[in-house]
């Protein structure tokens, strides 16, 4: 009897030593096969305000520095600051690799193996076509190189402690093995211009809820709306609407967005070609398209 | 002591019909940059149903638009948010603004000085394109003020 018992505790401890490794072990991943291609600095800047690096990483309210790192965003989990990217050796990026770059938007991991949070929307790059990487890979070499303007992230215990992604990542990093979408307009919702960053509602760990995507969520203490086709077109937005209004940040009704979203309007939606804004437009007001995986 | 206490009952009683009158006097501030914002937001349905194509091309009615824009900017229009009418209840200008002033009260002057520029453009022979380029130099203060300054709900 006792030595059954001891067997017993014997294969639980083994077990829970199993789980464990499972859950903070990395799992293998084909490298990105884009590495080394030679990108475009000129189509580089068009992706750098697609991807909505801009409106995250310069604090634009301050006069930071381009690129030099971002305003404070604040969640239940505690203070994020986007970091430099500009080529500075030490405080920005300067001494990466374009496989680094590739692993920090694809993978969401440093280079020093380190993890990132969610904050940085790494699920969403992921999907990022191989040369629109490499192109903004090539555009942010030419960035002027300037010391951060930001302050350090802060969070609270337990979310402090970055080895906790690991299995957050076993349970909540699918995106690896999603393909670019091949339309335009679902590549720019879903890809680069990450929509459902805020407009997803997060689970109580910050894991996007993909069946509820896009149906509005709060960030930053303010209240995101939903952008589904149901919610867009009940609300009276046409495809002319959307565009017009990620162009210069005035609703139908004649109000204006203001908040975030006026920084993501002035910082990156309004740089983009109407083409691109049409394809977003067009693709949000489809319904019952699958807006994730 | 009998003295003392009736002076300061008083002054107390005489600075109380000096503060309501402080707050009706910022209450009607409120409300009136409230109604000079919705006649802006109106102006903009306008200009924006013009410039979005959904409403007919109508000169007439970009002057119009324009006109009230202009009429609601500029210093006289900055000047109702003073630092007291801020974080008040019923508003939703941001404190923000008290420590910002040159900037906010640059973006009300830009907004007087592009809505007179789409005066002039319905006025004149203004193209098209002009008037749509003059409607987004509007369009970009509308956004950048409610972006740093308006309280987001």
């Amino acid at each position: 009897m006792k030595r059954r018992l001891l067997l017993l505790a014997f294969a639980g401890v083994l077990a829970a030593i199993g789980i464990g490794v499972y859950l903070f072990s990395e799992p293998r991943t084909l490298p990105r096969k884009g590495v080394n291609l030679a990108g475009d600095p000129q189509r580089g800047a068009y992706v750098l305000r697609l991807a909505g690096c801009v409106a995250c990483h310069t604090n634009g309210k301050e006069n930071g520095a381009f690129l030099a790192g971002g305003a404070p965003i604040k969640t239940g989990f505690g203070t994020f600051h986007a970091p430099n990217i500009t080529p500075h050796p030490e405080e920005g990026i300067g001494g990466w690799s374009q496989a680094d770059f590739f692993a920090a938007l694809t993978e969401g991991t440093s280079p020093s193996g380190t993890h990132y949070y969610p904050a940085f929307p790494y699920d969403f790059y992921a999907r990022m076509k191989d040369q629109d990487i490499a192109d903004l890979w090539a555009a942010l070499r030419q960035v002027r190189s300037a010391p951060s303007t930001t302050g350090k992230t802060e969070l609270v215990f337990p979310f402090s402690q970055r080895a906790l992604l690991k299995p957050w990542r076993r349970f909540f990093f699918h995106s690896r093995r999603t393909p670019s979408p091949d339309e335009r307009g679902a590549y720019l919702v879903e890809g680069p211009g990450h929509c459902g960053a805020c407009h997803t509602p997060r689970n109580f760990l910050g894991a996007l809820k993909h069946d509820k995507a896009l149906t509005g969520a709060h960030v930053n203490g303010e209240r995101v709306p939903p952008i589904t086709a149901e919610a867009l077109q009940q609300n009276g937005w046409s495809v002319e609407d959307i565009v017009f209004a990620l162009e210069t940040g005035i609703t139908p009704e004649g109000d204006v967005f203001g908040g975030s979203m006026g920084e993501v309007v002035d910082a990156a939606t309004s740089h983009l070609t109407r083409n691109d804004l049409e394809a977003i437009a067009t693709h949000l007001l489809v319904p019952d398209t699958p807006k994730f995986e | 002591m009998r003295i003392a206490v009736a002076i300061t009952l008083l002054a107390i009683g005489a600075t109380l019909p000096m503060a309501s009158a402080q707050e009706s006097n910022v209450q009607s501030l409120i409300e009136q940059r409230h109604q000079e914002m919705k006649a802006n937001g109106g102006a903009m349905k306008q200009l924006g149903g013009v410039f979005r194509g959904d409403t007919p091309y109508d000169r007439d009615a970009v002057l119009k638009a324009a006109e009230t824009l202009s009429k609601h900017s500029g210093t006289e229009s900055a000047a109702l948010f003073p630092d007291n009418s801020l974080k008040h209840s019923g508003s939703e200008a941001r404190i923000e603004i008290a420590g910002n002033r040159d900037r906010f009260n640059e973006i009300f002057s830009d907004l007087n000085s592009s809505s007179k520029e789409l005066i002039d453009l319905a006025r004149g022979n203004g193209s098209d394109t002009e008037m749509r380029a003059a409607f987004s130099k509007v369009a970009k203060t509308c956004s950048a003020c409610h972006t740093d300054f308006r309280v987001k709900n």
